[in-house]
């Protein structure tokens, strides 16, 4: 696959994802991605067993490129509060997604500090939406 | 697919034995019985010093085996027929010759191999079978008297080990292929063929329990073939070598348990099984028996905790405990752990629990043999090694597997050590290629077997998520068709299992409780995914009834995370499947499906329909029961509240009494829902529910109501604590039990005390029933009656149970009036049960049981416009209190609303109810009744005929009377006819009002001051009860004289005129109390009259004679003076003119009276102008005297007329 295919997900502490997100994201991109998207979640998912083996061992948060299946490679970062933040692409670009991934835990962290939002709960924020979009165009084009 | 991951490693060091059912009878239950059985004898020791184990493994059939020359455990080292003997002898010769065929076939499928073979025949006895070699064959009459099998079993093992082949050079039976051409006197093929025999030397070392040999054969056989550049061989070597490596490293930390027997069964087996000796290659010890035991740790040794790989991975080595017998004499301590050699102990000798490991860094004797004799290799050299087998294999393609049993031999190692980051990594980049759609090695089913492979190795180490990815790629594989094929029920059937255990993965769990809360834990859409493909799997695979159970899973845990098109198309799915079951699917139920090995636990579908908020309901007031303590036996600390320890009356049930549980229902569908079968779960005592069959409304999305409020009905058909749990119901065609469950989440469940069966009265009157209570199903009665009127009524109280009462108090709760005769009064009732507390209650008895009483009471029509429950208890104070010698029947006007007049006043409506309270004749704890209650509401409306509408009290005809005049209303539309005064007569026009003059005596039972004294009492009560002690003897003198009789007789009615309101007024009644001091006047020498003016002239001479009169008790001394007073006009009022009244002789003129005595006195006046004067004597009392109240003194002013002319 020659494009650059990025899936986003941040996984809350039951294995749910709290927020997800393709790039680049355009509408008829969503529209394709939602049929296969599932598959994603699939490959994400059993990335997160090799995530936690890596939270374990490791102090860092950037734990680069944890898993691999067919063509999605999975990058991982995991908050100071285990919360863990996946990253499936199909092309190998540590540095831009290790800079998402910071800019990202910057805006979770603000996103949480709401009295409003339970930890754990899905992120309904257009505000997180559009920083995320624009630390994807911004790192990961 | 390998039992276990670390099979791949022990397979290398275990000999295959093929066990086969053969001729014509088949019996799958007993031929597995029997394959169990010699599956325990899996291992032999074959040697004492060095130990040496022999494994063996028994399968239908072995895959590879054209690679049995390369690897030597890939080899058939013997075979097992067994076959069944039936016992029919006309077919005897038959049956044998084909067991006997059979069994020759099975020898010859596998002749290249062999080393010996057995045919168990069941059934047959030992001269039987003469066709086949008797050392081969094992002939016992049943399965029950084949004791010797095992035996036998392990002699076949020891044949296989002991056996010497002759071992040609080695090649594989198609090398020749791929080989080219070689001269054999070459140095190279010398190598060659010396790297292979060792090759093949340490095969058969390590498949005849010396590993430390086969180590250094292969090592050596490395050598060679790296130089000879057989690489195929290589390869084995580098896998054989450290697959040996692994296997003593995982020995030796007791990560596998190669050296283990498997436990006996049962105890049945366990003494079944004789004791054998184990001759061993290289010492004489006959004499060491081999036990099994059956003491072993119950966890399986392969079974793997999850560890994270910072935790410390060394662990210590654990001890054999062989015992040497006395031989050796040395005495190893035993070592408790199925894991290693625990079931090997000596003959006769009795392992010691006290004996502790003296050193846990003890190793086996091997070690110790690889320690002292060489360096151990760094782990990385085992690793490096399977990566360089892995190299060589990957040069051939035909060896795949053999390169993938490699790869997979790798991974148990990393397993063992713990480095599951490497392991995942390793595992990945080895593992990607043979699923990789290029690899045409592979057919899709090897495929999803390896997938297989990885999720059980995954599971083990604890990666559960890694483990259903894999599981469902394997599902994936195994479901891939080529064309022209289709996919079938067995497919499903197979792929099933595994896509069941995929569940724990992503985070389901079908045991926990299922509310109907909005909140799923866990990766949402993958669970919706996973469970409808479970669903789907079990619905292809003809599992209806699992299909069944996970699409409501489905329905019920994510209902509101499903879209609506999904939501319809399972709701169908579930429809189409009900539809197909035979019977009502049961979802309480657990499932077992596969022969059990799933067990699907039950589910409560508690959201179709939700039923929230159960509460249980009291019985209604006239069934629900309260228990009362005999008040007799009371306890001695009658002052402490904490010796009063109440019966709990708030929620009582009774024996064959319908009871009802209030719930919430909601159908949360957005179609009608219809639940049919609802009913109650109970606990605790025998409850029969009553069915109830719904049909509730789709859900309104814009009300968020909590639904639909209903009672479901059960009876409880015995005494003593009833808990509800719960409800079932039948919806969708299933059937659904659930329990209740409280807004915090918590199952709960309702406790209800059910009391022994009661008896039950009702009341019956005599009245027309009238229906006052549009929610009470009471029985009740009405009434009309005029004012004034009196009827007489019966009330029949009846007991229609089979229970008697042994007591029964009855009790009238009417409006209160506090003067004249009562609303309803019990006529001849009496009589009261004694020993027990009646409290109000007017009368009391016995009824038996199927017995009823009467009783007789009165209605009489009190006058309508006020009764004493319309005052406040201020207001009846404040009437009390206040002198008032002029009074209306309307107590407080202010408060009449002026439009009053506007409507006609017809009457009045009166409630009273008869109260029966009665105890049933059941048994009870000592000091307790069980007390219902039954009451009969009566409507009495009463219509105004002639009533009192206002009265005054004026002086009678002496001192010592009085006029009551009493103003009577004729409030009907006929002309009505008083008597009042024994036989004085008036008529009364309709609609008017007449003045009846009644003359009474002064009552001389209360003193005069006596009211006032009861003002002075120290509490408010106290002086309300002494006013009305006063007021009750007040009115029982007056109420002797006001006995005003009415009649119309028009309408032929007759009564009397209520003088109620009249009675309980105390101002008037205080009127005629005989005053303490009373002035009689004489004018002139005549009598005065009240309220007649005297006419005189100006300046005319008045002889004024008053007589003063006494009723105090003791003698009053005063002075008595009068007074004048001008009366100008009817606005104006009056002005003190004293002045214009000349006094002739004393004005003042002092007096003393003694007690029931007169004292008279004289005044002579004159006035000196014309008008209306009033003249009032005054007493001042002596000093020493108490001061007359306006009240103590009686006596009526004197008016003067005065004119110029007369």
């Amino acid at each position: 696959m020659s494009n650059k295919e990025f899936y986003f997900a941040i996984i809350g502490h039951f294995d749910q994802p709290i927020f997800e997100m393709d790039f680049p994201s355009s509408e008829k991109k969503s529209k394709e991605n939602a049929d296969t998207r599932h598959l994603n979640h699939y490959i994400g998912h059993a990335a997160l067993d090799i995530v936690d083996e890596y939270a374990l061992t490791t102090p860092q948060m950037y734990l680069k490129m944890v898993d691999k299946f067919n063509e999605w490679y999975v990058s991982a970062f995991v908050t100071a509060s285990r919360i863990r933040f996946i990253m499936l692409h199909t092309q190998r670009s540590d540095e831009g997604i290790k800079q998402f991934f910071q800019e990202m835990y910057e805006t979770y962290i603000k996103h949480s500090m709401n009295p409003f939002y339970q930890i754990d709960g899905h992120i309904d924020s257009p505000a997180f939406e559009q920083k995320a979009v624009l630390y994807g165009k911004k790192y990961l084009s | 697919m390998k039992g276990s991951t670390s099979d791949f490693l022990t397979d290398v060091q275990t000999v295959n034995i093929v066990i086969k059912q053969i001729g014509p009878n088949k019996s799958l239950p007993a031929y597995k019985r029997i394959v169990e059985r010699c599956f325990r004898q899996n291992v032999i020791q074959v040697s004492e010093n060095p130990r040496r184990l022999f494994h063996c493994k028994f399968v239908p059939s072995v895959s590879f085996t054209e690679f049995s020359e390369l690897q030597q455990h890939r080899r058939v080292f013997g075979v097992i027929g067994v076959a069944f003997k039936s016992a029919d002898e006309k077919t005897e010769n038959q049956e044998e010759e084909e067991i006997v065929n059979a069994y020759n076939k099975l020898k010859n499928d596998h002749s290249n191999h062999i080393f010996s073979s057995r045919c168990i025949i069941i059934g047959a006895k030992q001269d039987e079978f003469n066709n086949i070699e008797r050392h081969e064959k094992l002939c016992f009459p049943s399965l029950e008297d084949s004791l010797e099998l095992e035996s036998a079993i392990r002699e076949l093992m020891h044949i296989s080990f002991e056996k010497k082949a002759e071992i040609p050079c080695p090649t594989l039976p198609d090398e020749t292929r791929w080989q080219a051409f070689e001269l054999k006197t070459t140095k190279n093929y010398r190598k060659k063929c010396l790297g292979r025999c060792r090759k093949q030397h340490a095969d058969f070392c390590l498949l005849t329990g010396l590993p430390q040999l086969a180590l250094e054969a292969y090592e050596a056989s490395i050598d060679n073939l790296k130089a000879a550049s057989d690489y195929l061989w290589l390869a084995a070597a580098y896998d054989g070598w450290a697959s040996t490596f692994c296997i003593l490293n995982a020995e030796q930390s007791g990560q596998i348990n190669s050296g283990a027997f498997h436990r006996v069964a049962s105890m049945q087996t366990m003494f079944t099984i004789p004791s054998i000796e184990i001759n061993t290659s290289n010492n004489n010890t006959p004499s060491d028996s081999l036990f099994v035991s059956n003491d072993s740790a119950l966890s399986s040794p392969n079974g793997h905790k999850r560890h994270h790989s910072d935790e410390h991975v060394g662990r210590t080595s654990s001890p054999m405990s062989i015992q040497n017998g006395g031989i050796g004499g040395n005495e190893t301590p035993r070592n408790e752990s199925f894991g290693n050699e625990s079931g090997i102990v000596s003959n006769g000798s009795n392992p010691s629990l006290k004996e502790e490991p003296k050193s846990q860094q003890k190793k086996n004797p091997i070690s110790n043999f690889l320690d002292k004799n060489r360096d151990k290799p760094p782990k990385e050299r085992v690793l490096e090694y399977y990566k360089n087998a892995i190299e060589e294999y990957t040069k051939f393609s035909f060896a795949g597997w053999l390169e993938y049993e490699s790869v997979m031999r790798a991974i148990v190692y990393l397993t063992f050590e713990r480095e599951y980051i490497k392991l995942e990594q390793f595992h990945r980049d080895h593992t990607g290629k043979y699923l990789d759609d290029n690899n045409d090695y592979m057919n899709h089913h090897m495929k999803a077997q390896i997938c297989l492979n990885s999720a059980a190795m995954y599971k083990e180490i604890g990666f559960i998520r890694k483990q259903a990815f894999y599981a469902r790629l394997s599902v994936l594989f195994e479901l891939h068709v080529t064309e022209g094929k289709q996919r079938s029920a067995s497919d499903y059937k197979t792929v099933y299992p595994i896509l069941y255990k995929t569940l724990e993965g992503y985070g389901i769990n079908l045991n926990e409780s299922t509310e109907f809360s909005n909140q799923t834990i866990g990766p949402e859409k993958l669970q919706i995914k996973s469970l409808h493909e479970i669903f789907t799997a079990a619905n292809r695979a003809g599992h209806t009834d699992a299909a069944i159970r996970h699409l409501c899973s489905l329905l019920q845990v994510y209902y509101p995370s499903l879209e609506l098109s999904m939501a319809t198309r399972l709701f169908e799915d579930l429809d189409n499947l009900v539809k197909t079951s035979k019977n009502v699917h049961q979802l309480n139920q657990t499932l077992s499906v596969e022969d059990g090995k799933i067990i699907i636990p039950s589910l409560q579908m508690t959201r179709f329909p939700m039923i929230t908020n159960p509460t249980v309901l009291p019985l209604q007031s006239h069934l629900a029961p309260t228990i009362v303590q005999n008040q007799s036996q009371t306890s001695v600390f009658i002052y402490s509240p904490f010796a009063k320890k109440k019966p709990d009356n708030s929620l009582l049930w009774v024996t064959d009494c319908p009871g009802e549980v209030e719930i919430s229902v909601k159908n949360c569908r957005g179609i009608e829902l219809i639940v049919k079968e609802l009913c109650l779960i109970s606990d605790g005592i025998n409850f029969e529910s009553v069915q109830a069959r719904l049909i509730l409304p789709p859900e309104d999305q814009n009300s968020k109501s909590d639904g639909a409020t209903i009672r479901l009905i059960g009876v409880p058909r015995e005494a003593g604590d009833l808990y509800i749990v719960g409800y079932s119901c039948n919806v969708f065609g299933l059937h659904n039990e659930c329990r209740f469950s409280c807004s915090s989440q918590k199952h709960t469940r309702l406790h209800v005390k059910v009391l022994p069966k009661l008896a039950k009265l009702h009341l019956e009157c005599s009245l027309p029933r009238a229906p006052i209570d549009e929610f009470s199903d009471e029985p009740s009665a009405e009434a009309v009656v005029y004012s004034g009127q009196t009827f007489e009524h019966t009330i029949t109280v009846v007991n229609d149970s089979d229970i008697d009462v042994k007591y029964c108090g009855v009790k009238v709760w009417q409006p209160t009036v506090q003067g004249g005769p009562a609303l309803i009064k019990l006529i001849d009732v009496d009589e009261h049960l004694e020993g027990v507390d009646k409290g109000e209650d007017l009368s009391s008895f016995k009824l038996a049981a199927n017995s009823s009483r009467e009783l007789k009471f009165s209605i009489f029509g009190i006058d309508p416009t006020s009764t004493a429950d319309d005052l406040s208890d201020e207001e009846k104070v404040l009437e009390s209190v206040v002198p008032i010698a002029t009074t209306h029947v309307n107590p407080n006007p202010e408060v009449e609303a002026p439009d009053m007049d506007s409507i006609p006043y017809t009457g009045r409506l009166l409630t009273c109810d008869f109260t029966v309270r009665y105890h049933s004749d059941v048994e009870s704890k000592e000091d307790e009744f069980y007390e219902r209650k039954s009451r009969l509401p009566i409507a009495i409306s009463i219509i105004p005929a002639v009533t009192v509408s206002a009265w005054h009290v004026l002086p009678g005809d002496s001192p010592f009377s009085r006029y009551i005049v009493v103003d009577v209303t004729n409030s009907t539309e006929h002309d009505a006819e008083l008597v009042y005064s024994a036989n004085r007569r008036m008529n009364v026009l309709p609609k008017e009002t007449c003045r009846v003059p009644i003359l009474s005596p002064c009552c001389s039972d209360v003193a005069g001051g006596a009211f006032h004294q009861a003002k002075q009492r120290g509490s408010h009560m106290m002086q309300k009860i002494e006013t009305e002690r006063l007021r009750q003897i007040l009115e029982a003198h007056v109420s002797k004289h006001l006995d005003i009789r009415w009649a119309i007789p028009s309408q032929k009615l007759e009564g009397q005129v209520p003088v109620g309101s009249l009675l309980s007024s105390v101002a008037l009644l205080k009127q005629l109390v005989l005053p303490a001091i009373s002035l009689d006047f004489v004018i002139n020498g005549k009598q005065y009259v009240s309220e007649d003016d005297v006419t005189i002239g100006i300046g005319q001479n008045v002889e004024v004679d008053i007589t003063v009169i006494s009723s105090l008790p003791e003698t009053f001394n005063g002075i008595l003076s009068i007074d004048c007073e001008q009366e100008i006009s009817h606005q104006l009022g009056s002005n003190p003119s004293s002045h214009l009244m000349l006094l002739a002789g004393p004005k003042k003129i002092p007096f003393s009276v003694e007690k029931t005595k007169q004292h008279k006195l004289q005044f002579n006046l004159s006035f000196i102008v014309e008008g209306s004067f009033r003249v009032r004597p005054q007493i001042t009392p002596s000093p020493g005297q108490s001061a007359l109240l306006p009240e103590d003194m009686f006596a009526t002013p004197v008016a003067f007329s005065v004119s110029t002319k007369f």
